[in-house]
């Protein structure tokens, strides 16, 4: 299901996080054996963006984003796989948050803005009326994930609409969502089929 | 964060009273004021057996950012620095985009103000009292590394406590580099650099940022303990400790991100 000119694709801001490379400081690249820190799907997705910008897709973000929490959750995501140095942790750690945020700032300007939506509560409802068992998240989307699927929906486009997540709130209720809200959620690790 | 050789030298042209500085000595004691004032300069300083110190300005020339001008003062031959249209452009960029990355606009006016009045003085007073402050004198020896085990001593527990702040915000996370990298830093002066200072032979070509950074190591502790109990936490002001830390002389200084062997410095 390749995207074409009239499509838009919006992302999740924890697939934003994961555009990010950090070019880690020697000490530390020494330790890690790598100059540079990225996620695992980071290359599908820097491909993705490329293509998809050369292609003219209108890729999207959602504001107001949460950027505390998201790089928060990413910097644990790296030190619970205990990737990190087993010195000067916490330098470690700023040293990856800060690097999220700039990098994050520099590349979220490529991407077009959609405000989440402010009035959920009827949305949520159908949720809760439509509740599936989730694996790993509690099984109702966040009020921050319902925003951004009541905003996606009423956003007006000619072509299809694709949502890039890796957050089983998105991909755990994909069919419920595409025939609900109107556009087609891809798993972060699968979004190279957009190609 | 730091201001590049050409960036430190405007800046401190540009704050000068006619926004020229008569000698390379008053130039370099005002470049070593500015580590006093937690701004990292991609510099050297360097510490001479003699007991002087200087930063490592090299063979400074004349170029597109500043003038040198050579006169006589009785019977000495001397160098002036004025800085050039297009070095005053650069200074106000380091003052409008690059400074306040790191320090408030009182910080920043309060810099304004002090260089001005400072660049009127002779590089002697200007020096001041600085080696008896920084402990640079040999006769401190005892002193410089009492003082660094002491403040070894009250990081350790401020290092404790650093563990339980919570990383749920950035000034959190922050606050606990601050505090873990000034731990390290210190027990490395204590523990390794100034091991040996008591020998005869100790190499006094030693690099002043050790003595900057125990210095103002000691004068942000009381601001590092009042943070840890506070509900409101000053990011900027954190940051700037922070920058000035870990990026003064960044790969130059051995206790450095940019030391591959970092790790080895950690006791």
């Amino acid at each position: 299901m390749s995207c074409g000119l009239d499509d838009v694709v919006g992302f999740d801001e924890c697939s934003l996080i994961h555009l990010c490379k950090i070019k880690l400081p020697k000490s530390f690249a020494k330790v890690l054996n790598s100059d540079a820190f990225q996620f695992k799907n980071r290359e599908n997705l820097e491909l993705l963006v490329e293509k998809l910008s050369e292609r003219k897709v209108k890729l999207c973000k959602f504001e107001p984003m949460n950027l505390t929490i998201n790089i928060q959750k990413a910097v644990s995501q790296i030190l619970d796989g205990e990737s990190g140095p087993s010195f000067l942790s916490s330098v470690f750690e700023k040293t990856i948050s800060d690097g999220l945020y700039n990098s994050l700032v520099y590349i979220s300007t490529n991407f077009e803005t959609i405000e989440k939506s402010a009035d959920i509560s009827s949305t949520k409802e159908f949720f809760k009326n439509n509740e599936r068992n989730l694996k790993k998240e509690n099984n109702i989307p966040e009020d921050d994930d319902i925003s951004i699927m009541k905003a996606f929906k009423f956003f007006q486009a000619k072509g299809q609409k694709f949502f890039v997540s890796e957050d089983e709130h998105f991909w755990g209720y994909k069919e419920l969502i595409e025939s609900e809200f109107k556009f087609k959620v891809i798993e972060e690790w699968l979004c190279s089929s957009l190609l | 964060m730091n201001l590049t050789k050409d960036e430190s030298i405007c800046l401190v042209l540009g704050l000068a009273y006619k926004h020229e500085i008569n000698s390379k000595t008053k130039l370099n004691k005002l470049l070593g004021r500015l580590n006093l004032n937690f701004i990292p300069l991609d510099f050297e300083f360097t510490l001479h057996k003699n007991g002087s110190f200087a930063v490592e300005l090299g063979d400074i020339e004349g170029n597109e950012l500043f003038d040198l001008s050579h006169y006589d003062y009785k019977g000495t031959q001397c160098t002036k620095y004025i800085l050039k249209e297009k070095g005053m452009k650069l200074f106000d960029l380091v003052i409008s985009k690059k400074l306040p990355q790191i320090l408030s606009d009182d910080d920043i006016n309060e810099i304004i103000e002090r260089f001005y009045a400072l660049s009127k003085l002779s590089a002697r007073e200007i020096a001041d009292n600085e080696h008896k402050k920084l402990l640079v004198d040999v006769d401190d020896r005892f002193i410089l590394k009492q003082t660094a085990h002491d403040l070894s001593v009250e990081l350790f527990d401020l290092y404790g406590e650093a563990k339980k702040v919570d990383k749920n915000s950035f000034a959190g996370i922050d606050l606990r580099a601050l505090i873990e990298y000034s731990y390290f830093l210190v027990r490395y002066l204590s523990e390794k650099k100034f091991k040996k200072l008591d020998d005869e032979s100790y190499d006094f070509e030693a690099d002043m940022l050790d003595y900057y950074f125990l210095y103002n190591i000691a004068e942000i502790i009381p601001f590092m303990n009042e943070q840890l109990n506070s509900g409101h936490r000053d990011i900027r002001k954190i940051n700037k400790f922070y920058q000035f830390l870990v990026h003064s002389a960044e790969g130059i200084y051995p206790f450095s991100l940019e030391n591959p062997d970092l790790k080895d410095l950690c006791v």
